[in-house]
């Protein structure tokens, strides 16, 4: 078969199934009532939009050999080298930015559990409807 | 199944099926190509180029180069983002005393491989620092490997064993704030150095430019050490490692001492 057909078919297969997870992790944030696992599903969020930004780096060669990470592994290179490197490695632009969105997320994913673990002891629960049944009963006797 | 339910699911199907309708009519133009974009192009071809050295960063790994050079302040907001995390964590336990308890952890065989563990698991967080700018990783990668090291002496041991071997909260906190001053000062240092000689020079700037002759120097010694991204990913290391320490300490701080700190700030309001 052709692999251009091939390698684009498979491509939009990951990506249609990335939408896929994205939708579900969204049916998690908004519709789960335990706070607990809305952060799950948040974390399952964020991952698929990295991953899919990862996939729009990805790229092709000529002749379909593995395209190659972006590292300059021959120093000093020649001018040869340097066309040849921008012929066949990946594109790093999504990598740099999908690599402090990692580290990010996991800091704010963090932040989120404190503020959970902070919530159940305050309350003793982390069901949301609960807390908007306390919260309403809170107005009332205010 | 209620009406909010039903509603939420079709939503969410309705996305599905928009997003990869579009996808499979091509939203996304052909992916991949056999090209990169423009900008990569220019990344790529400029991340370490000695023929043409006033607007090339001088460093091998190209996603560190854009990260710290290239786009250096889009990183530095980062970080700054990252750290307003981690600070509004430290409000949340405001307050917290760790008292002194005995010490509980699991058994023995599970103590002796951590101690084992943990030394390896630091060397290889200082290696993929200190190569940040020569092979992919780098200050955030290094310094998210060294904290893994807090969780693990805080699951096998306790958080008085942290406390005891010298890592408690406050030390954490200086040592962070260690980091993100080494940061600020390498990113202000070719600046500083402009102003002593009299020659203009940029904020974040790295290697000499057009503008601007004088830069750090990308080799020392025979070693590569790229500018300034060498020292980027250092104090990155250090200062991610250390606030991620905290957040785990935070985290497994002891129930009693939280309660005890809930309750005295109830009494004070």
């Amino acid at each position: 078969m052709d692999p251009l057909f091939l390698s684009r078919f498979f491509i939009m297969i990951l990506t249609l199934s990335i939408i896929g997870i994205m939708g579900i992790s969204l049916y998690g944030i908004f519709h789960r009532p335990s706070l607990i696992k809305k952060i799950i599903a948040l974390t399952i969020f964020s991952d698929a939009a990295n991953t899919f930004a990862i996939i729009i780096g990805y790229r092709l060669t000529k002749g379909y050999e593995t395209p190659i990470p972006p590292v300059v592994t021959k120093i000093p290179p020649s001018t040869g080298y340097i066309e040849l490197f921008k012929e066949t490695s990946v594109d790093p632009l999504p990598q740099a930015l999908v690599l402090t969105a990692i580290v990010i997320n996991l800091a704010i994913i963090a932040f989120l559990v404190a503020l959970t673990l902070q919530i159940y002891r305050v309350s003793r629960t982390v069901d949301v409807r609960t807390l908007a049944v306390m919260r309403a009963r809170e107005e009332e006797i205010a | 199944m209620s009406l909010r339910h039903l509603i939420v699911i079709i939503a969410t199907v309705v996305l599905i099926v928009t997003l990869s309708y579009a996808i499979t009519m091509r939203a996304l133009g052909p992916v991949p190509l056999f090209k990169v974009r423009r900008v990569s192009e220019f990344y790529l071809t400029n991340a370490f180029n000695p023929f043409n050295k006033t607007i090339s960063a001088m460093t091998p790994e190209v996603v560190t180069s854009i990260i710290w050079d290239y786009r250096g302040l889009d990183t530095l907001f980062e970080t700054a983002v990252f750290y307003l995390a981690i600070i509004a964590t430290a409000m949340l336990y405001r307050g917290v005393i760790v008292r002194r308890k005995t010490q509980v952890g699991l058994s023995p065989i599970v103590k002796t491989a951590t101690k084992i563990v943990v030394p390896s698991i630091i060397v290889i967080a200082i290696a993929v620092a200190l190569h940040g700018h020569l092979t992919p990783g780098g200050g955030f990668q290094g310094g998210s490997i060294a904290a893994v090291t807090f969780a693990l002496i805080l699951v096998t041991f306790s958080l008085y064993t942290l406390n005891k071997i010298g890592a408690c909260k406050e030390k954490l906190l200086a040592l962070r704030s260690l980091g993100l001053l080494s940061l600020i000062a390498t990113s202000i240092i070719v600046f500083v150095m402009g102003m002593l000689l009299g020659i203009r020079a940029f904020i974040l700037q790295n290697q000499a430019k057009l503008v601007s002759i004088i830069g750090l120097p990308y080799k020392m010694y025979n070693f590569l050490i790229s500018g300034s991204c060498f020292f980027f990913n250092v104090s990155e290391a250090l200062a991610v490692s250390m606030a991620f320490g905290l957040l785990f300490i935070f985290i497994s701080i002891f129930e009693e001492d939280v309660e005890e700190a809930l309750k005295r700030r109830e009494e004070v309001e």
